[in-house]
This record gives C-alpha cells, structure tokens and sequence, in this order.
C-alpha cells in the first residue's frame, strides 16, 4: 500500500499512510517489510495489515475503510468555510510591536465598516453551505466599533433563525471593556478571545499602551470577564517574543493563575508590524523550538502533579496524529485553510482568503484578495484566486511535502510561502515554516513513542479532557 | 441462582408444538392463549380443557390432549412467562422469562460462520413461526427489551425483516438488540430494507474476533468473513443504524486485544459501545478447549491496555461474564452484571466476597478452569 517513511531516533523507522495511520519498526524490520521478508505470523506484519501499510488482496472492503477514514480527516472541506472573519473596524488604542494586522489611530475616520458592507458580508456568510459557522470579530479594536458589532450580532440572529448555527467570538485586548459590552457577551452568548502575552514583565514589553500597565488591565478585565460570563466564555491568546524565550515556566503560570485550561504557545507571524520589527523582537526556528520544547515539557509536568492544563498546538497536531477524525485548525490544513476553512470580510467591503491574506493587502499588495462583498458567494470561492490557492495548497502534492512523513498530519500554507518566499508552493528545505514543523513534528512523535504511558495518557488527556482519569466503580465494598 | 430452561414431562399422546403463556389460575381471559401450571397436591380444575396445554407437576393417568405431567419441578415458571412445550418429546423450553432483563428471540439455528468458540454451534432449523408467536403473546405486558439471537439470525432475510415488522407493530416500546456477524449487511441493499421497517430501537451487537482477517476469519473458520462483517459495520453506519462490537476473549485474540481495540478506535469509532466478553464454556468451546482457554489472569494486561485504550479516547466500553476478581481493579468499573440469571452461578471460595453483590459470577456451565484464579475480595484496593 502507498506510504511515507523516515528514519527517527534509535535506529528506527516512522511509517505513515495516506489515511492518517502510523507505525514505527526497528530499521531491520523495516527493511525485511520491505522486501517482502517479514513473517506473515509475526506480531509486526499483523501491526501492518492492520494499519493497511500492506495487503494481500484487493479487498472492497479495505478500500472502502480507507476512503471513510481519507473523508473523516478531510471531513472540514465540506461546506466550505466555518469561520467568518469580520473587521468592524481597523482603528485600535494600542500599538503592538508585533501586531499582525494593521491599525489605525482610534480617532482616525474612514476605518469603520458601513452598515451596508456589513449586511452583505452578514448575507454571504449565512449562504454558505454549512450548516455552522463562527462569526469573529478582529480589528483594530472591535470595541471601538461596539454599536455595528451589535447591530450584526443581532442582524444575524434574526437572519440566520433556525437555518444555521452561528457561533459568536470577538478577539478583544478588553481594554475598553464596560457593562454593557459584558452583558451585551452574556445575553448572545458571544465569546471573548483575549491577548495575554504571560506575566507583566512580557505582556507590557510587548504592548506598550499609552496610559497605565496593561498588563494589569488585561488581568483585570479577563477576570471581570470570567465572573460575567464563565470560566469557560473567555479564553486568552499569547504571542511569543524574544522576551518571552526565557520566560516559558512564567507565562505559563501567570495562564494557570488565570484559571485558563490551556494555553496556545504561538510563534510570531511574517506580516504586519511583526515584518517590520523582526530584529527587535523576532527569534530564529531553533530558538523557538528551544523555548517550545522546554515550555511544553514543564507543562507536561504541571499535569504530572495533578493540575489538568494543555498546550494547544501540541493538542492539535495529537489529535491528527491519533485520532481518526480531522481538525478545524485553519492554519495548517491540506487542502490550505486559506479560503476553504477561512474567508475574512474587512471594514472597506474586500473579501480575503485568511486573516493574513488581509494583513498583505495592508502592506499594499491584494494578491489575495476574492472580491467584494458585492460578489456573488460562488464567485468568490470559484474565482481565480481560489483556484490558485487550491493549486498551491494541497500538501500532499507539493514538492518537499509529498515524500514527508509528517504530511498527513501537516498542512499548506500557500500565502505564507508567497510572504515568506515570493512564491506559494515554496521551498521547503529553506522554509522556516517547514524547519519548525519538521521539528515539533519530531518532538511529539518523540513524546508518543519514547515516553512513559503516563505522559502519553496526558497528551490524550488534551483532546479527550472529560476521560483524563479512569473512573472509579460507583459501588462500595459491603 | 441457575435456572432450568429446560424440563421434560411425559405424555400420553403427541401433540403439535405449542407457544404459550403460563398462568397458574383459571381466572384468565385469554385461556385459549394460556399455559396453565397445576402444581403438586392440586387436583386438575374442570376449566382446563379450555387452555391451550396443561402442564402437571405431579404424577397423571388423565394426559390426554396437550398436557404433560410428572415434572420433577415446575418453580422456575413464573405467572406471564412464555414457554414452548414439543408434544412429540414432552420438553417444556421457557422461551421468555418475565422477571430476566436477559430475554431473546431465538430465530435460528443456522450460521455463516463457524466460530471456534461458537457457545451455539449452527443446525439447520428455523423457527420464525415460534418467534412470531411469542411477539404476539407479548404484546399484553410488552417487556423493556428484548434480544434476537441464533445461529445467524440474519440469515433469514426477508423473515427476520418480517421479524423486525412484526416487533415494531406489536412491541413498539420494546427496545431490540440483534446478535448478529453483520456478514450479511455487506449487501447495502438488504440493509436497506431492514432501515425501511423503521423500527425506533433497533441495534446490533456484532462480534470482531480480530483486527486483520487472518487471524478474524481462522477463529470464525470462514474466509472472508472480516471483510463481510467490517462491510457490514459501514453499511449500517451509513443507514444510520446503531451497533455494538462484541469481543469474546480467548488465547486466540488476547495478545492482539491493545491492537483490536486501535482498529476499533480508528476505523469503527462510531459504534456505540465495544464489549468483552469472558467466553462461555458451551458448545464448540469444549471440542476447542486447548487452543482457546487462557486463564482470564493472563490477559488481564492486554484487557487493561485495550479498554484503558478505548475509554481514554472517549469510547464506551464495557466488560461482561468475567469475575470480577479475575480483572485488575482499573477495569471495575466497566464490568457488568451480565451473565443470564439463569446461567449465573457462584463457588464456594466467594462466600467471604465483599464485592459479591457485584460481581457477575461465573456461567454455570465452566467453574472449574477459573477455581484456581478465584479469589474473594475482601477490602478495597
């Protein structure tokens, strides 16, 4: 049967297939595999039959299982996009060293979105094929432009009625949270996305706010919010800097502090502010890796102790490693999540594949740009552009992907490779997109393969939180 | 306590076969549907010649007509069971027992495949006429569940659909559980048809020896029955019909069960639940004894790995027919009373057992090979 294969620590060989299985086997072993040597009883060539990295017939049967389980993991295709990215308005009153999107001053005229440019994105999001979608709010400083966030909640509300389910997100630095936005969340179940970069030290080296700490207004608002809406209806994003390398066990305790069950650790992106500010602020794919390992390593610990808390980008690329299913993580999909999971309306009415593809348009160059609001839907993700996209995006077709173990867990990032490389399929070996995902790849198979079943039974802990213990029987001695 | 499910009687004359339910008084409305019970010192009251059998605890000269008497004992025959009385051998099989939660249709004999373990080994004889009737006397006091099993149930095609028709008219609030190899819903079209009866609770419970066919299709004795039943899965995942994986645990498949239980998770994680089951010392087990007994003991790490595996994943599981001193204490709480009551049975050595109440015991019909291995539990771990 077709699949991929590396050599990995300890003289062994990882073994992955089309359909998302792995398997790993000591080198010799791999090399009797693959001369047809292996014994047809031993516990190996059953590990292998089982998995469909070999047959002995062509059986229906067996291609019929592997079609179910290509369709499960690529199961976020159908319908088209789930996440509905809308930019209410571009102003914010804060400047970001890395801010990956742009801004605009908070009193600056001309970055709002019109009620009409709304509506229309309201229309075109809800004659989307899935039956769910989630409408998120970015900015600039969505609260700035509180009254039309409003209006198209509730506009949304009344026009999606029983058709569709909308989930509601809006991504807030919180810092110009009152009452009436908190019961505004409260009232239509709208989720807070937040961004806390750890404790003061970093939070405020990275966000330099005109006025007093903010570090200790997004704490205070983070918390308001948890008391308002739930532990669970606020959720905190940070961003790694250079002054976050050496700060990994402090981020995470500030999150633990918080009541946060998880935490992203996010590299930074190549656009926006964050291209210009590199020097300052930017660190190389070792150096992340570096503060990545040992990051989530002290996580993993935490949860040794008995204190349940996920990383979650390793919960991410688990699931995809163990589990049958696939993930809604637009970011690293194959078939790109740029425009088949995510599409993005901005404040003047153009239509993008991905926040990023937005953030480019900023710096001055539309490449990847659908449309308008004023297309027809179909238009949009037909259009030229979307085929170029779905050209360049599928992974396991792509030059330096398609022989990589890792690709049915990996994705495509086309608009990066174009930022990053000025072309979309990209150059792997010099892709620092590749370095990393090569190497956390490495660290996870790593941490499923070599380490105690205890920790292994953490990192399924992640995807699955309800079943982190085994349950104890609900009767009592007599 | 095991219960007899079947006893004989003698007779004066041969009689067709008779379905019916059992009463023990004449003040009945449907006596013609009735079996009426006359227990030791009681004389036979005239209404009997209006029921549809007699059965005589005591000795009898007056056995004419369908009654049989001289039973050892008739105790184990509560007021609404259903019992099958063969007028040509004078066995009464108790069919239906009201106080069981264990009931099922036993609607063949015959089977597709040829487990080395089968408790049931396959016969070529139908009884859909019988299954008809017990659904219909059912229908006063319909019971919360009920099973079909055989042989093959399934094997009977357009009857087991009529089968299925006739329980969802009769016992619509009757939840069914069909044992079934799911060989036979490879054909999609046949699947379709038991969707079309509609019936609101219909499930099967669908036995997976293995997680590759050599081994799957040796322990059913038949070639290509993983892939018919792995067919059958799909076919009834995609007509949105529920099932369950059954595993019946033996030397065989023990040491592959933490890869079984990856099969289960990464091709059939839409099933309902995943079952394993303790084997049942019956039928082919005995001829196949040496190659399939494993003290339970001995797998207790592959169980533990496979439902640990299962559960941690976020799948149901379950643990049926194995003692529980016989599983590590992580697996207690997935074991379930499981063993027919009237197959249950205890030793001696459980006397002093603290977890007794919970424990499933053992089937009546195979103590011996555990013996050794029971041990009673008597404080928490």
């Amino acid at each position: 049967m077709p699949l991929r294969f590396g050599h990995i620590a300890g003289d062994r060989v990882l073994l992955t297939s089309p359909s998302g299985e792995y398997a790993v086997l000591p080198r010799t072993k791999f090399e009797d595999f693959i001369c047809g040597r292996l014994d047809h009883e031993s516990p190996e060539y059953f590990d292998l039959k089982a998995r469909h990295f070999l047959t002995h017939t062509s059986s229906a049967t067996l291609l019929r299982v592997l079609a179910s389980q290509i369709r499960t993991k690529k199961e976020f295709l159908r319908g088209g996009p789930k996440l509905h990215i809308f930019v209410p308005t571009l102003r914010c009153n804060q400047s970001c060293g890395y801010c990956q999107a742009s801004r605009a001053n908070a009193d600056a005229v001309g970055f709002d979105m019109t009620k009409t440019v709304a509506s229309r994105a309201i229309d075109l999001m809800l004659s989307s094929p899935s039956p769910a979608v989630t409408m998120e709010f970015q900015g600039g400083e969505p609260l700035l432009a509180f009254d039309l966030v409003r209006w198209m909640v509730t506009e949304t509300k009344k026009r999606a009625a029983d058709s569709k389910t909308v989930s509601y997100v809006i991504c807030t630095s919180l810092n110009l949270l009152n009452d009436e936005h908190l019961s505004f969340f409260k009232e239509e179940g709208v989720f807070v996305s937040t961004s806390l970069d750890g404790p003061a030290a970093v939070h405020d080296k990275n966000r330099p706010l005109a006025g007093p700490s903010s570090h200790s207004a997004a704490v205070r608002n983070i918390r308001r919010c948890q008391e308002a809406l739930g532990e669970d209806r606020v959720s905190a994003l940070m961003t790694t800097t250079r002054h976050s390398l050496s700060k990994g066990k402090e981020i995470v305790d500030e999150y633990i502090r918080l009541g946060q069950r998880s935490i992203f650790l996010r590299e930074l992106n190549p656009y926006g502010y964050a291209a210009k500010t590199t020097k300052s602020i930017g660190y190389t794919v070792p150096e992340f890796i570096r503060f990545y390992r040992e990051t989530l390593n002290y996580i993993i610990d935490i949860n040794r102790k008995g204190t349940f808390f996920a990383e979650g980008y390793a919960s991410i690329l688990i699931k995809k490693i163990i589990t049958p299913f696939g993930v809604g993580f637009v970011d690293l999909q194959s078939p790109t999540g740029e425009g088949f999971g995510v599409v993005l309306y901005n404040h003047d009415g153009a239509v993008y594949a991905s926040d990023e593809a937005r953030m480019l348009a900023e710096m001055g160059d539309r490449t990847f740009q659908l449309g308008t609001v004023n297309d027809r839907y179909l238009d949009l993700f037909l259009g030229e552009t979307m085929q170029q996209l779905a050209a360049a995006g599928c992974a396991e077709a792509l030059p330096g992907c398609a022989d990589c173990v890792y690709v049915p867990y990996c994705g495509a990032d086309p608009i990066r490779h174009y930022r990053t490389q000025a072309d979309l399929i990209g150059h792997r070996p010099t892709s620092s997109f590749c370095n990393k995902q090569t190497e956390i790849f490495k660290l996870l198979f790593e941490l499923l393969n070599d380490s105690s079943q205890e920790v292994v039974n953490i990192l399924v802990s992640w995807i699955v939180p309800t079943r982190r213990q085994m349950p104890k029987p609900s009767w009592q001695f007599q | 306590m095991a219960v007899p499910i079947v006893v004989r009687g003698r007779f004066a004359t041969p009689f067709s076969p008779i379905v019916g339910r059992i009463s023990e008084t004449t003040n009945e409305a449907e006596p013609a549907e009735t079996v009426l019970v006359v227990k030791r010192g009681h004389s036979i009251p005239s209404e009997a010649a209006t029921f549809a059998a007699v059965l005589i605890e005591d000795e009898c000269s007056h056995l004419t007509g369908p009654r049989v008497g001289q039973f050892e004992s008739l105790d184990h025959l509560d007021e609404g069971d259903i019992v099958l009385i063969d007028g040509r051998d004078g066995r009464v099989r108790t069919v239906f027992r009201r106080s069981s939660p264990h009931n099922a249709l036993f609607l063949t004999e015959r089977c597709n495949n040829n487990c080395l373990m089968c408790s049931q080994p396959p016969r070529d004889n139908d009884m859909l006429e019988t299954c008809l009737r017990i659904v219909a006397l059912l229908k006063r006091d319909a019971p919360t569940h009920l099973g079909i099993t055989g042989g093959e149930p399934t094997l009977l095609g357009s009857a087991f659909v009529r089968l299925l028709e006739s329980l969802r008219a009769e016992l619509p609030e009757t939840s069914v559980t069909v044992l079934s190899n799911a060989r036979t819903f490879a054909d999609a079209q046949f699947v379709r048809s038991i969707l079309h009866v509609g019936h609101p609770t219909l499930k099967f419970s669908i036995p997976l020896h293995a997680d590759v066919p050599d081994l799957h299709d040796y322990i059913a004795q038949s070639r290509g029955a993983f892939d018919e039943t792995i067919a059958g899965f799909y076919n009834l995942e995609s007509a949105g019909l529920e099932s369950e994986v059954r595993v019946v645990l033996h030397a065989l498949n023990a040491p592959r069960l933490p890869s079984l239980a990856e099969y289960i998770y990464r091709k059939l994680p839409f099933v309902r639940n995943v079952a394993f089951m303790g084997l049942e010392v019956m039928g082919y087990v005995k001829k196949n004894w040496n190659v399939l007994w494993i003290n339970p003991i001995d797998y207790s790490g592959e169980l533990r790995n496979a439902v640990e595996h299962l559960y941690r994943r976020g799948m149901t599981v379950s643990i049926y027919n194995l003692p529980l001193c016989l599983l590590p204490n992580e697996l207690w709480s997935f074991s379930y009373r499981s063993i027919s009551d009237h197959k249950q049975t205890f030793i001696e050595t459980c006397r002093p057992c603290r977890a007794k109440d919970h424990c499933t015991g053992f089937f009546s019909s195979g103590t011996k090979a555990y013996a050794a291995s029971i041990h009673p539990l008597v404080s928490p771990p």
